[in-house]
C-alpha cells in the first residue's frame, strides 16, 4: 500500500487528521533519577567503575582482563594467543590500534586486517580469512559499567564480523571509555542529525549463549564463544 | 464507626458462618453494623462471563442497596474488587450512576483492608495458637491492591504460625464460571494449589475470599486432607485458644 | 529435571499440533479443535507441562531478581507505559519520519496492509534476488504471514537459525513460547529431529546438539542470498531498526547475506534513541532476567560503501494485519505498546498448565489471548480464547508496560456475548441470574428452594459418595455441576442464609442458640 494511504488510515483510526508537526513530549528517555543513579542506591565513584564493569564481564561468562598499563597488554595477549588453536587472527584495521602499540599481533603473529583498507588480500581472501579465524581482536567505542556491555560503532575500518564469526572476541578498552550507562554510549544529539549514524552498532554483552535445549545453557552458539576484554588501566 | 454490610450472595447462601464472624469481628472493633436487605449481589458472575447487561441490572440493585452508607465492608476481596474496578466502566452510560458507582467506590472496603487501613488497628486481640497458611486471592491482591492487611492481621494473632506457601500468588483455579467451563484446566491448578498447600503440612488454611477456599477446600475434602479450612473473619475472632478443630473440613 | 525415557513419541511423526507438512495448505489449529479440547490434549502431555512449569518458574524467578536489583521497578513500567502509550498516540507521525530516515539511509521501505501483502513483497524481493536460501531469525511477524511456507512453495529454503524455532521448524510445529520456542521438545526429541536433517549420528548431550547446530547453521547464513530478521524496536529519529538477539543469529542473518529483510509489525517503533535505553531494561529483565540481551544491533540503512560486511540492500517492510483494527478502539489500543517480552505467559496460572499449542496460534498466553481475536482471526473463530483466564490478572501485573489485558480479556468476552456467540443456554441462564439476582424478594426465594431442594432431595452427601442419592449422583455428572465434582466435592448446604439469621443477630444473646454461629462444621 501506498505510504500515505497507510499512514492516513491509521490517523483515521486515532480520530483525527495525518499529523505532520512533531508530537510534543513531556520527557523521553530514562528519568532523572535514573540518570543520577545508574548504579541504584548506592553511588558509585569513577575510581570505582572498572572493578564494577569488571565483575559485571565475569558474571556474563566473559573474561576480564586488567592491564596495570599499556605495557602490560602485549604479554596479555601474547598468551591468549599462544593457547588459542589454529586459525588464525581477524583485527579491525591495524589504523585503530595506533595507541595501543601492539604492532607485533600483525608481524608476529600474521594477523589479518579486515577491512577493505588492506591492500594485500581482495575481499573473497578476507572473507575466507574472518570464517575461518580463531581469534577475533577490536577495540571498542565505550565500554558500559552497569551492565558489562562493549558498545562497537561499526565503519569501513571496524567491520562486522570480526566481533561475531571467530570463535574468540578480544576486546580492548581503555579505561576512559568506561561509561556508566547505555543512554552514554548511544550517538550524541549531533550523530543523530547528520549522516554519521553508523550502518551498525554492536552492543555486545558476553559470550553468545541459548538455553533453548531442555533449559540447558549453551556458550558459543553463533557468536564468539569465548568473549575477553583487556582493560588498560590509565588509558 | 457505622458500617454496611455488604455480605455477598456466596456467604450469604453457602457460608452465612462467615458473614456472622465478620459482623462480630466489626461489632468487636467498636463498629455499629447494619444490614441492608435490598442487596443481592455485585453482579460480578455475567461480567467477567461477558453478560454486561445482566450484570449492570445485579449491579444497580447492589448500588442501591448501599446509598448513604458511610462505609460499606465486605468478607470479599473479589466482590470489593468488582466494585473498585469495574463499577464506573459498568455504569459509564449514565452520569448519575456513574457518579453513585464513583462514591460507592470510595465507601467500599473488603474485611481486612476496612481494619488496617481504615480502623488503622492490625491487633484484633486474637489466638491462634497453630500453623497456618495464607491464600491470597488474585481480585482481593491485584484489582483491589490488597496485599499486605491480611498478613500485618495475621501476624499479630498470639500464636499462630504462619508458613510460607510455594507460588502463593498463584491463581487457584476458582475464576468464577471458569472453574466448570474449562474445568480440567481449574482442576489442575487446584491441584498445584492443593498440593504446595499440602507441603506445608499447616494446620489450617486462611483466606479472603470464599470463592478461593470453597474452590480449594473442595479439592482438599476430595483428597481427604484434614487441613482446616477458614476465612479471615473466622480466624479472626478466636479470642481464645481451644483444641477443638474449627472451620471447613473439620 | 527428569528426562522421561526415550521411549517417546519419535519426532519425526507428526505432533498433535503440527501446523503443516511441507506441501500442505496451511490449516488453523484454533478452528479444528475446541479450545476446551485442545486444553484437554495439552494436559495429557505430562513432559510438556513439567517442562512449562520449569521454564515458567526460572524465568519468573530470574525477573523478579533482576528488577529488585534494577530498583524502583514501578517507575520503570510508568515510563515504560508512557512513552509507548505517546508513540502509538502519534504512531503515523513517527512511522512517516521512520520511513524518511531510513531511505535517506539507503534502505527501502514499504507499507504492507495485510498478510498477503507482506508475502509478496518479499517473494518479489526474493524472486529478484533470485534466492535460493533465506535465513530467518526470530520474529513473530514473520510466523504471523506464514512466510517461510510461503517461500517454500515457491521452492526456496527458508530455514530458522534461532536454535529454538529451528528445532520447531525441523518439528513442522509452531513456536509454543514467545521466547523459548521449544520449550516443550526434550534432548531425545532434538536429537532425533537433528540427526534426520542431517544424517549424522549425534548424542543428546546439550553440547553436542548446540555444537551441531552452530555448525549446520553457519553454513546457512554464509549461503544464503537473503537474510530475514523482525524488528524489537525500529528508532524514528534515524531510521534505525534494532535487534535484541543471544545466539548471535540475528548479528549474522543481518550481516552476511547480500540482502536483509526486516519485518516490523508497525506498532514497534520508538521515537528517539534516549527511548530506546528504557526498552534495553525493561524487556530483558522481564523476558528472562538478564541485565540486557547479549547482542543489541543498532541497524542503520544497509552498509556502507567501503565496509566489507553487511548487506547491500536493507528492505524494510511495515505490517498492519489488523494492527489497525486495536488502533481503532481505545479499549485495546493499549495492547499495541506490548514489546513482546514473554513475561505474561511466564505467571499465567492457564499458560502453566497448558503450554502454548492450546492456544492455536502464534501468539500463546495472554497477550495472544487478546492479540489473536484482533489481529488475525477475528472474535468468532479466536474470541473463544479470552475464556482461556480466570481474570487472576497476573499478566498486567507483570506486564512491563502495564497493559491491562486482565480488563482487556473481560471485554474481549462482553464482545463475543454481544456478537452471539455464546451458546444459548448460557444466555438463557444469565439473563435469569440477573432477573433473579437483581431483586431481592425474587433472590431470598430462589435461595430457599435451593436448599430446600438440597437437603431435601438431593441430599446432604455431596462428594460423589456411595451413600449419595441418585439424584444427586445425577446431578453431580451433568454440566456444569460435573465441571466442579470432577475435582473437587461440593460445597456442604447451609441450613439457613445470613439474611434469615440476621435477625437474631442483632440480639447479641442469641450468640449461642444459632449453630450457625459455632462454626465448627464442614463445608
Amino acid at each position: 500500500m501506498e505510504r500515505e494511504q497507510f499512514l492516513a488510515g491509521l490517523a483515521s483510526c486515532l480520530g483525527r487528521p495525518p499529523q505532520y508537526d512533531k508530537p510534543i513530549r513531556e520527557f523521553s528517555g530514562v528519568t532523572d533519577r535514573y540518570a543520577h543513579h545508574p548504579f541504584g542506591q548506592i553511588d558509585l565513584p569513577q575510581t570505582e567503575w572498572l572493578k564494577r564493569f569488571v565483575g559485571e564481564l565475569i558474571s556474563l561468562g566473559a573474561n576480564a582482563l586488567v592491564a596495570e598499563s599499556i605495557d602490560s597488554v602485549p604479554s596479555l595477549l601474547k598468551t591468549i594467543f599462544d593457547k588459542a588453536k589454529r586459525g588464525g587472527i581477524v583485527t579491525w584495521h591495524r589504523s585503530e590500534f595506533a595507541s595501543w602499540n601492539i604492532d607485533f599481533v600483525w608481524d608476529e603473529y600474521s594477523a589479518v586486517d579486515y577491512s577493505e583498507a588492506n591492500d594485500e588480500l581482495d575481499d573473497t581472501a578476507l572473507k575466507q580469512k574472518v570464517q575461518t579465524a580463531t581469534i577475533g581482536l577490536t577495540t571498542v567505542n565505550y565500554a558500559i559499567v552497569n551492565t558489562g556491555t562493549l558498545a562497537l560503532y561499526i565503519n569501513e575500518f571496524r567491520n562486522r564480523s570480526v566481533s561475531l564469526l571467530p570463535t574468540e572476541h578480544i576486546a580492548l578498552v581503555a579505561e576512559s571509555q568506561l561509561v556508566a550507562r547505555l543512554g552514554d554510549a548511544l550517538p550524541s544529539g549531533a550523530h543523530r542529525q547528520s549522516s554519521s549514524v553508523p550502518s551498525s552498532i554492536n552492543f555486545i554483552s558476553g559470550p553468545s549463549r541459548s538455553a533453548d535445549i531442555e533449559n540447558d545453557l549453551s556458550i558459543g552458539v553463533h557468536g564468539p564463544a569465548v568473549l575477553t576484554v583487556i582493560i588498560c588501566k590509565g588509558k | 464507626m457505622k458500617v454496611a454490610l455488604f455480605i455477598t450472595c456466596l456467604v450469604d447462601q453457602l457460608y452465612p458462618e462467615v458473614g456472622v464472624n465478620t459482623l462480630r469481628l466489626l461489632q468487636r472493633l467498636g463498629c455499629e453494623v447494619t444490614f441492608p436487605k435490598s442487596q443481592v449481589c455485585c453482579g460480578q458472575p455475567a461480567f467477567n462471563s461477558g453478560y454486561v447487561d445482566d450484570a449492570r441490572k445485579v449491579a444497580k440493585n447492589n448500588l442501591k442497596a448501599f446509598d448513604g452508607a458511610d462505609y460499606v465492608v465486605s468478607p470479599s476481596g473479589s466482590c470489593t474488587g468488582m466494585v473498585h474496578h469495574y463499577y464506573e466502566e459498568l455504569f459509564a452510560d449514565s452520569p448519575r450512576l456513574a457518579a453513585d458507582a464513583k462514591s460507592l467506590k470510595t465507601r467500599t472496603f473488603e474485611l481486612s483492608q476496612f481494619i488496617v487501613n481504615v480502623l488503622k488497628t492490625n491487633d484484633v486481640g486474637a489466638v491462634f495458637p497453630h500453623s497456618v497458611v495464607y491464600h491470597p486471592s488474585c481480585h482481593g491482591s491485584r484489582l483491589l491492591g490488597v496485599k499486605d492487611e491480611p498478613l500485618q492481621l495475621l501476624s499479630k494473632v498470639r500464636e499462630l504460625k504462619l508458613r510460607p506457601l510455594t507460588n502463593s500468588q498463584d491463581c487457584c483455579g476458582f475464576g468464577g464460571t471458569f472453574a466448570v467451563k474449562l474445568s480440567e484446566v481449574s482442576g489442575a491448578m487446584v491441584t498445584e494449589k492443593v498440593n504446595n498447600i499440602a507441603a506445608t503440612e499447616a494446620e489450617y488454611l486462611v483466606g479472603t475470599d470464599m470463592g478461593c477456599l470453597m474452590n480449594i477446600a473442595g479439592s482438599m475434602r476430595r483428597r481427604g486432607m484434614q487441613t482446616g479450612v477458614l476465612h479471615l473473619s473466622q480466624l479472626l475472632n478466636r479470642t481464645e485458644a481451644s483444641d477443638r478443630k474449627q472451620g471447613y473440613n473439620a | 529435571m527428569n528426562h522421561p525415557s526415550t521411549e517417546r513419541v519419535s519426532a519425526t511423526e507428526p505432533s498433535p499440533f503440527a501446523t503443516k507438512q511441507l506441501g500442505d495448505k496451511i490449516e488453523n489449529p484454533l478452528t479444528q479443535k475446541s479450545l476446551k479440547h485442545r486444553a484437554d490434549d495439552a494436559l495429557r502431555d505430562e513432559y510438556l507441562r513439567a517442562a512449562v512449569a520449569f521454564t515458567t518458574d526460572r524465568l519468573r524467578g530470574r525477573k523478579a531478581d533482576s528488577t529488585e536489583l534494577l530498583g524502583e521497578w514501578e517507575e520503570w513500567r510508568d515510563r515504560g507505559s508512557a512513552i509507548r502509550s505517546h508513540t502509538i498516540a502519534h504512531l503515523d507521525y513517527y512511522l512517516r519520519e521512520f520511513s524518511d530516515r531510513a531511505a535517506d539511509k539507503g534502505a527501502t521501505v514499504y507499507f504492507a496492509a495485510d498478510a498477503a501483502e507482506a508475502q509478496s513483497i518479499v517473494l518479489e524481493i526474493a524472486h529478484k534476488k533470485e534466492a535460493r536460501i533465506v535465513a530467518k531469525s526470530k520474529s513473530m511477524v514473520s510466523e504471523e504471514v506464514h512466510i517461510n511456507h510461503v517461500l517454500e512453495d515457491e521452492g526456496i529454503t527458508s530455514v530458522e537459525t534461532d536454535l529454538g524455532e529451528w528445532i520447531v521448524q525441523l518439528a513442522h510445529e509452531t513456536p509454543s513460547h514467545i521466547i523459548i520456542p521449544a520449550i516443550h521438545k526434550n534432548r531425545f526429541q532434538i536429537q532425533q529431529l537433528f540427526e534426520a536433517e542431517g544424517g549424522e549420528t549425534l548424542s543428546s548431550e546439550t553440547s553436542v546438539l548446540a555444537g551441531y547446530a552452530r555448525r549446520r547453521l553457519r553454513e546457512t547464513f554464509l549461503k544464503a542470498e537473503i537474510g530475514i530478521t523482525g524488528c524489537n524496536f525500529a528508532i524514528a529519529e534515524t531510521g534505525s531498526v534494532v535487534l535484541f538477539c543471544n545466539e548471535g543469529n540475528a548479528r549474522m542473518v543481518s550481516t552476511l547475506p547480500k540482502t536483509h529483510i526486516v519485518m516490523m509489525g508497525m506498532e514497534r517503533i520508538l521515537p528517539a534513541w534516549d527511548d530506546l535505553e528504557v526498552m534495553a531494561n525493561l524487556l530483558p529483565r522481564s523476558a528472562t532476567g538478564q541485565k540486557i540481551t547479549v547482542y543489541m544491533t543498532a541497524l542503520t540503512g544497509p552498509k556502507k560503501k567501503a565496509e566489507l560486511d553487511g548487506p547491500e540492500e536493507l528492505h524494510i517492510v511495515i505490517l498492519d494485519n489488523g494492527r489497525s483494527g486495536a488502533l481503532a478502539d481505545p479499549e485495546f489500543r493499549e495492547v499495541l505498546n506490548c514489546i513482546r517480552c514473554g513475561a505474561c505467559l511466564n505467571v499465567c496460572p492457564v499458560y502453566r498448565q497448558v503450554g502454548g499449542h492450546a492456544y492455536g496460534s502464534v501468539y500463546p498466553g495472554p497477550i495472544g489471548a487478546v492479540l489473536t481475536p484482533i489481529l488475525q482471526q477475528g472474535l468468532k473463530a479466536a474470541g473463544e480464547l479470552s475464556y482461556a483466564s480466570s481474570l487472576c490478572g497476573a499478566c498486567f501485573e507483570a506486564c512491563p508496560v502495564k497493559i491491562p489485558l486482565h480488563d482487556m480479556l473481560v471485554h474481549l468476552r462482553r464482545k463475543y456475548v454481544e456478537n452471539g456467540f455464546e451458546p444459548p443456554i448460557e444466555k438463557a441462564a444469565f439473563k435469569a441470574f440477573g432477573t433473579i439476582f437483581s431483586n431481592r424478594t425474587a433472590y431470598e426465594a430462589a435461595g430457599k428452594a435451593g436448599r430446600w431442594l438440597q437437603l431435601n432431595v438431593l441430599g446432604k452427601d455431596t462428594d460423589r459418595s456411595a451413600q449419595a442419592s441418585p439424584l444427586m449422583k445425577v446431578a453431580e455428572r451433568i454440566e456444569p455441576l460435573a465441571g466442579w465434582t470432577a475435582h473437587r466435592a461440593l460445597p456442604e448446604t447451609a441450613q439457613r442464609s445470613f439474611r434469615e439469621i440476621w435477625p437474631e443477630l442483632l440480639d447479641h444473646n442469641s450468640a449461642s442458640q444459632s449453630p450457625e454461629l459455632d462454626d465448627s462444621y464442614g463445608a
